[in-house]
């Protein structure tokens, strides 16, 4: 099988569409959810790089 | 027991958190005047439900009317939270931060809407389905599903983030509102204490979501204009599609966001937090708006009659002269001609003229949408399809009373928004920096 071919067949191939949105809203959610808590937790934990 | 919380000082707070000390009566006939609007509204998607797009005005070859022009409209609507909050927050436009929450609401509200006329136009909404079993990366709509939740899931996120502080403050402050909506600030404020260093990390964030959130919405409403760019049809077959929506987009939520300042401003007393001065920056961008839009435009029809493709010829000719003659002669001088007469030489200092002009705009920007999708549906590219009787397109009064019942509705969530969330950011508009 070509590139040409391979890449035709990931464009016209049924299935994937959902998957894709599910992965883009997945990722976006781990990502919002581990920053909330990153903001959440400032100043709780000792400063690892204590300013000068 | 929750630690010591600290809140940035900010002289305006009782006039920012009077709105939420308490619901009033007039509230309570408000809402229920548009949740009777929207009642009417589901009545009619009922009988849309049970009988069929037969009721609709739809027929082949017009597939989208109202209801598609509500997507694109909402959509739109939506562009000002991000435009507000997220480009004048990475141009460093101090002056925004009064405005940026109320600006961010009308995001967050009316994406669902937009979202929503889709699933009305549908017919069978369950065949949404198909999108996520079957969809193709070739198709504009599973990119356009894709942008839009992404836009939808990111603005609350950036939204929620902002409000923080605020709700903490809420939890605070506000003892004397009922068990329920303490019980509801204390949840949302995910136990905000307002350490020096969440404030820090918190600006951090809402800066680097800023730059993806610029992306987003340059994204968003370009893919929304691919779903029409990618198909060969007269009107739509053009690269200018997605700068023109874009441009469309930002200058109608901006629009909005002087709709909603002006109303906040006079029912809730907040003169002194929402000046003038605010009304006269979004004077100096919508002028700008105003031109780009009237260069888009040029640049459109320019392109269009130069090359003078009699199928495009069709479809320009229905605008100008045509059927829609009236409709299009309307948005131009709803849209150009009234608003930048009125900014450029009675919108200063007058916060009731720049509303006219906003409320010209966005009615004209409605138009505008129901224009770009419905004369080139009325005259295809494929003139076989238009059958005797067809391509004329007259809505029925079930999508006029679903589309009313959808305004209704972004109306609604706002207003009861108000009602228990401060509309202003207290902490961004603090006047110093300390914490008491």
């Amino acid at each position: 099988m070509d590139i040409s071919e391979l890449i035709t067949k990931f464009f016209t191939s049924t299935g994937p569409g959902g998957g894709m949105i599910l992965l883009v809203v997945s990722l976006a959610a781990s990502i919002y959810f581990s920053m909330i808590r990153w903001i959440l937790r400032g100043g709780e934990e000792p400063e690892e790089h204590p300013s000068n | 027991m929750l630690p010591t919380t600290f809140h940035p000082q900010n002289n305006n707070e009782a006039v920012i958190l009077a709105p939420v000390h308490r619901v009033t009566r007039k509230d309570l006939l408000l809402w229920a005047v548009l949740l009777g609007i929207m009642g009417i509204g589901v009545y009619a998607y009922l009988t849309q439900w049970f009988t069929g797009l037969g009721v609709t005005g739809l027929n082949r070859p017009v597939y989208w009317g109202f209801y598609i022009t509500n997507f694109v409209f909402f959509i739109g609507l939506a562009h000002s939270g991000t435009f507000i909050s997220a480009i004048l927050r990475l141009a460093g436009a101090s002056w925004r931060t009064p405005l940026t929450r109320a600006a961010e609401a009308i995001t967050l509200f009316s994406l669902p809407f937009g979202v929503g006329a889709i699933l009305i136009d549908m017919g069978r909404p369950d065949r949404v389905m198909n999108i996520f079993f079957y969809g193709r990366f070739q198709s504009p709509l599973l990119w356009d599903i894709t942008a839009v939740s992404l836009y939808l899931f990111s603005s609350i996120v950036f939204f929620y983030i902002s409000l923080l502080p605020d709700i903490a403050l809420c939890r605070d402050r506000l003892t004397e509102v009922p068990s329920w909506q303490q019980k509801m600030y204390k949840i949302l404020a995910l136990g905000w204490t307002g350490r020096g260093e969440q404030f820090k990390r918190l600006e951090r964030a809402l800066d680097n979501m800023a730059i993806f959130m610029t992306l987003l919405v340059v994204t968003v409403h370009t893919v929304v204009s691919w779903v029409f760019g990618m198909t060969v049809q007269p009107g739509w077959h053009t690269a200018l599609i997605g700068p023109f929506f874009l441009v469309g987009a930002i200058f109608s939520g901006t629009s909005a966001v002087v709709i909603v300042l002006a109303i906040l401003r006079r029912v809730y007393h907040m003169e002194k937090v929402l000046p003038v001065s605010l009304f006269n920056s979004l004077r100096k961008l919508l002028i700008v708006f105003t031109v780009a839009w009237l260069y888009m435009m040029i640049a459109e029809f320019l392109t269009t009659t130069y090359g003078a493709i009699s199928d495009e010829m069709l479809v320009v000719w229905q605008k100008f002269t045509g059927d829609f003659a009236v409709l299009f002669w309307t948005m131009a001088l709803t849209v150009f001609v009234l608003p930048l007469i009125i900014f450029l030489f009675l919108g200063k200092d007058h916060v009731g003229w720049m509303v006219v002009a906003a409320i010209l705009i966005n009615i004209g920007m409605w138009i505008e949408r129901f224009l770009v999708i419905v004369p080139t549906e009325t005259r295809p590219r494929f003139v076989s399809t238009l059958m005797e009787g067809m391509g004329s397109y007259h809505p029925s009064w079930q999508e006029i009373a679903i589309t009313g019942s959808l305004f209704a509705g972004l109306i609604l969530l706002y207003v009861v928004f108000t009602r228990f969330f401060p509309i202003v950011p207290i902490w961004e508009t603090a006047h110093s920096g300390e914490t008491k």
